[in-house]
């Protein structure tokens, strides 16, 4: 019993510092990532729900509320949040509520403004909106009128870097 | 009655008890071929009578068997063997009973019957008779033919042990049988009485007669109709009837100074034959837990041994789980825990979802380059304030 005791704590010894290995393997990547970083565009976007079927509102959309006033939903639940780095000519895409996908290519950034594809994609291939903007930098816009359940989605969109 | 010093010598070598004189006096009128079959002839009647497979007529047969005698002393001997015996007992139950079924009738009937007493020929009577009634009745056979049985054995202990006085016996010449004789292993039982006086005039002759109740049992027939009809209910009323008719016959048989008459252990052997074996199944289950009891008790006992040993395995298997358990958690606080707390370092740098704190910069500027909708889809660019984001709204042109 013993002598099994002392092997699998030599094995876990082995394992521990394989693990460790990964790990300093890991921490180098991200630092590598992170160096990258400097140069892409840090995309944020959220997904929310908004109906007049309640009055309830998420904390966390507090600070786009006084954007949503002009509309006659009552009620704004935060559904998901995505956040992802670009680079030029690169894209993401997200699927949202309601069998949809947002791809978001970056086309392009400069120093003051981006430049950035978005696109909605109903179902297969029913594409709802295609659009080119630019934004100036740091700034966000706004996607709202998918449809879901009894009211209409809001994608918060910002391109930070 | 009347008996010459002759006649009660010849009752008296027949009973074996002749002293010198009485075979002085029957020297000088008989000879010693007829003393001879004088002195046989209680015995060989005795033999006839008990014999199961000997004649049917008893009364030819022990005359014929009887050697010596001239033929009128044949003749009157044969006419006392054949003489009725008419019972006024059967009509006394039927009176008490007060039973009106047909058969019950027709065995009164039969018991009355003034036929000779020819025992043989009387029980192929019995049973022809009871035979017709079954045929013809057969609804009323079981409680009829039970009672049928029952009266006949019950007439027989009764009228043998208790009911002398109501023998109605008509006389004959001569009194062959002295004393009661029974013979129990062929199930057959008869009585003969005679009393005599050492006088040549008895005033008041009591009983003198040959009565005879052969039962040849059959209780096969019974026993198929028991085992046919025989369910718990029947059986129960089988009983109550059985032991109402059973008083009925106690009270009509017993006289009121003597103690009760034991019927019930005549009878109740063939009656409570069915419903004993029954029970005797259920004894035979019965029995059987003991024996399951003691493999239980084996089988504890098994267990118990066994446990020592399982419990001596279990211990080896705990502690083996138990160190398996120990070096695992050991492994785990080894290897993962710093693994995850190193992963959750990074997750906090580079999150894989993480929880946006939406900031909306104070200047938001948005030129739309190109724009393409689908089909029935309106778009609507919006702008609240100055600075504020640029919400693009899509709605579907057939919603609105």
């Amino acid at each position: 019993m013993i002598r099994k005791l002392i092997g699998m704590l030599g094995m876990g010894i082995v394992f521990m510092s394989s693990a460790i290995a990964e790990e300093a393997t890991h921490s180098i990547l991200v630092a590598e990532n992170t160096e990258e970083a400097s140069t892409a565009v840090n995309l944020e976007m959220i997904v929310v729900y908004a109906t007049d079927s309640n009055t309830a509102v998420d904390p966390q959309v507090r600070p786009l509320m006084k954007y949503f006033r002009n509309y006659k939903f009552t009620g704004f639940s935060l559904l998901d949040s995505q956040v992802a780095k670009l680079t030029d000519n690169t894209a993401r895409t997200f699927p949202i509520e309601g069998n949809r996908k947002v791809t978001i290519t970056l086309l392009s950034h400069t120093e003051t403004k981006v430049r950035c594809k978005v696109t909605i994609v109903e179902g297969k291939n029913k594409k709802i909106l295609d659009t080119t903007i630019n934004i100036n930098r740091n700034g966000t816009f706004i996607v709202a009128g998918p449809k879901y359940k009894d009211g209409v989605l809001f994608l918060p969109i910002s391109m930070k870097y | 009655m009347a008996l010459s010093r002759k006649e009660l010598a010849l009752l008296r070598i027949g009973d074996g008890i002749a002293t010198t004189q009485d075979r002085e006096r029957l020297s000088q009128g008989h000879t010693s071929g007829e003393l001879d079959a004088w002195t046989r002839l209680p015995s060989l009647v005795r033999e006839f009578l008990t014999d199961p497979h000997g004649a049917v007529d008893v009364a030819e047969a022990v005359v014929e068997d009887i050697h010596g005698l001239d033929d009128s002393l044949s003749q009157s001997i044969r006419a006392a063997l054949q003489d009725d015996i008419p019972i006024d007992l059967t009509t006394e139950i039927m009176g008490v009973l007060n039973l009106t079924d047909s058969s019950m009738q027709n065995l009164s009937e039969w018991m009355n019957d003034p036929e000779p007493v020819d025992f043989g020929a009387s029980t192929d009577s019995i049973m022809a008779k009871i035979m017709a009634f079954s045929d013809r009745e057969s609804d009323s056979f079981d409680l009829d033919s039970l009672i049928g049985d029952l009266i006949e054995e019950d007439v027989q202990h009764a009228a043998v042990k208790h009911q002398e006085p109501q023998l109605h016996v008509v006389t004959q010449e001569l009194n062959i049988v002295k004393n009661p004789v029974d013979s129990e292993s062929h199930g057959a039982e008869y009585l003969s009485v005679v009393e005599f006086t050492e006088d040549i005039e008895i005033e008041t002759p009591e009983l003198v007669s040959i009565y005879l109740l052969e039962e040849e049992e059959d209780s096969d027939e019974i026993c198929f109709l028991d085992e046919i009809h025989v369910d718990e209910h029947i059986l129960e009323q089988q009983s109550q009837d059985i032991s109402v008719y059973l008083h009925t016959i106690q009270q009509a048989l017993q006289p009121e100074d003597q103690a009760p008459i034991d019927i019930w252990s005549s009878v109740r052997p063939k009656l409570t034959q069915p419903p004993l074996r029954f029970v005797r199944d259920e004894i035979e289950v019965v029995d059987k837990y003991p024996e399951v009891v003691e493999e239980t008790s084996t089988q504890v006992e098994f267990l118990n041994s066994k446990s020592i040993d399982a419990d001596s395995t279990i211990s080896k298997v705990s502690m083996t789980v138990l160190g398996a358990f120990l070096t695992l958690a050991a492994l785990w606080l080894v290897m993962v825990l710093p693994s995850m707390v190193t992963r959750t370092s990074g997750q906090i740098s580079t999150p894989a979802r993480p929880i946006v704190t939406f900031e909306v910069a104070e200047i938001n500027e948005l030129e739309v380059e190109d724009l393409e909708v689908a089909e029935n889809v309106n778009v609507q660019i919006l702008q609240g304030e100055e600075n504020a984001p640029t919400i693009i709204f899509i709605d579907d042109v057939e919603e609105i």
